[in-house]
């Protein structure tokens, strides 16, 4: 296996079966990306879209790739304390992806915050997002992933592991980030989602609020078991 | 209320949670690895008993982390169950960790399989964590040393063969 099959197979994991258990993650980064993109004064132009949101694709993916690898690459040195912290690194993500849930509930309402709605603030806040979402994220073992695993687990191949890991997190990443930018290329002009605008943010908003709180509760389990339960 | 007070508050709301639900993390332990010796653990049977390493001194134990809603667990079952069948007078044991799941679900899953060797449910994955198991399915292949000899992670099931051979490994 090299590099570009594992990409392949983290990327095509997304159009599978498997994105069933990608669904932990994929319908809140939609959330916030749709929720961004309705906030934003400039979502009408190709080039407004791609200016405020391709540098958010690149932050999330740079993020989200490097610390899913780290999180699989049990056999690393530097993974260890996070493997091992895992409980209390997901109730701060939950933190993290709580206030970016109120960024885009109150963005448009609180005039310091519209004033701080740039595209820079908007990359920060998508790498905040792409390593909270890498920490809450536990991911199925596909067949690929399953031989990754094995390589990244013991130390004489802790680093081809973390490679190999590192490039299937990249493909699940350019997956979601290209579903999120054709979501948005659908909203563009849509007369009923530029008149529900308030409403559908707030859901967003909402839903990233509950995604926050079921990882400081613990309830992110329920949510992947029923998700999954759905295969069986 | 002005938004800017309602912000605070909400704020200040989820941060007390936050808080609360901080306290139940317990200190975290160094992580099982390969080649190491095997992290001693106490776990709770659905018969009541209790199943401890120490139990296991002297033989081989192939120690799975399942959950009932995982379709991988469910299909790497019935090889663990003929496995067993293979290897039940030979000094090898098989245990099923609960994890990820409710006790209920878990035990429900047990007797849907007709589970034939030990099974018990991880309450708030305490020796997930400590073996570094962050996804079920996951088997750990312990020799009579009490060494981990190999870690399998995912569908069992996709690699019947070199199943056969890790059991066999830590029999010998």
């Amino acid at each position: 296996m090299n590099g570009g099959m594992a990409l392949w197979g983290g990327f095509s994991s997304f159009f599978s079966i498997w994105q069933v258990c990608i669904l932990q993650i994929s319908p809140f980064f939609i959330a916030f990306i749709a929720g961004s993109y309705l906030a934003t004064p400039d979502q009408k132009t190709d080039r407004g879209i791609f200016r405020w949101f391709i540098p958010s694709f690149i932050a999330y993916g740079a993020s989200f790739t490097v610390l899913y690898s780290l999180l699989i690459a049990s056999g690393l040195t530097i993974s260890r304390p996070l493997i091992g912290n895992i409980g209390s690194l997901r109730i701060a993500s939950g933190i993290l992806i709580l206030l970016v849930g109120l960024y885009i509930l109150l963005v448009n309402r609180m005039p310091f915050l519209s004033k701080m709605h740039r595209p820079l603030l908007l990359s920060v806040l998508s790498l905040i997002i792409g390593a909270t979402f890498a920490i809450i994220y536990s991911p199925c073992i596909t067949p690929m992933l399953s031989d990754i695993m094995g390589l990244a687990s013991q130390r004489n191949t802790a680093n081809e592991g973390w490679y190999l890991a590192f490039f299937y997190g990249l493909g699940i990443s350019i997956a979601l980030c290209m579903t999120s930018l054709a979501l948005i290329l659908l909203f563009r002009g849509r007369g009923i989602i530029l008149r529900n605008a308030g409403l559908i943010k707030n859901v967003c908003g909402i839903i990233l609020l509950a995604l926050a709180f079921m990882n400081m509760t613990g309830l992110m389990r329920h949510y992947k078991a029923f998700v999954l339960g759905f295969v069986l | 209320m002005n938004s800017t007070s309602c912000f605070r508050n909400l704020c200040a709301g989820f941060f007390l949670m936050a808080l609360i639900s901080g306290c139940s993390e317990e200190v975290s332990r160094p992580l099982l690895q390969v080649g190491e010796k095997a992290v001693p653990f106490t776990l709770e049977l659905t018969g009541g008993q209790q199943s401890q390493l120490e139990h296991y001194a002297g033989k081989g134990l192939v120690i799975t982390f399942m959950s009932s809603w995982c379709p991988c667990s469910n299909e790497s079952l019935p090889l663990m169950k003929q496995a067993h069948a293979t290897h039940k007078d030979a000094p090898v044991a098989f245990l099923m960790v609960g994890i990820q799941d409710s006790r209920s679900n878990f035990e429900n899953f047990v007797k849907k399989w007709n589970v034939p060797f030990p099974a018990g449910y991880d309450k708030n994955d305490h020796i997930a964590k400590d073996y570094g198991v962050s996804s079920p399915p996951t088997t750990f292949f312990i020799d009579k040393n009490g060494i981990v000899k190999r870690a399998f992670y995912g569908n069992i099931a996709k690699k019947p063969d070199e199943f056969q051979q890790w059991v066999k490994e830590i029999i010998e």
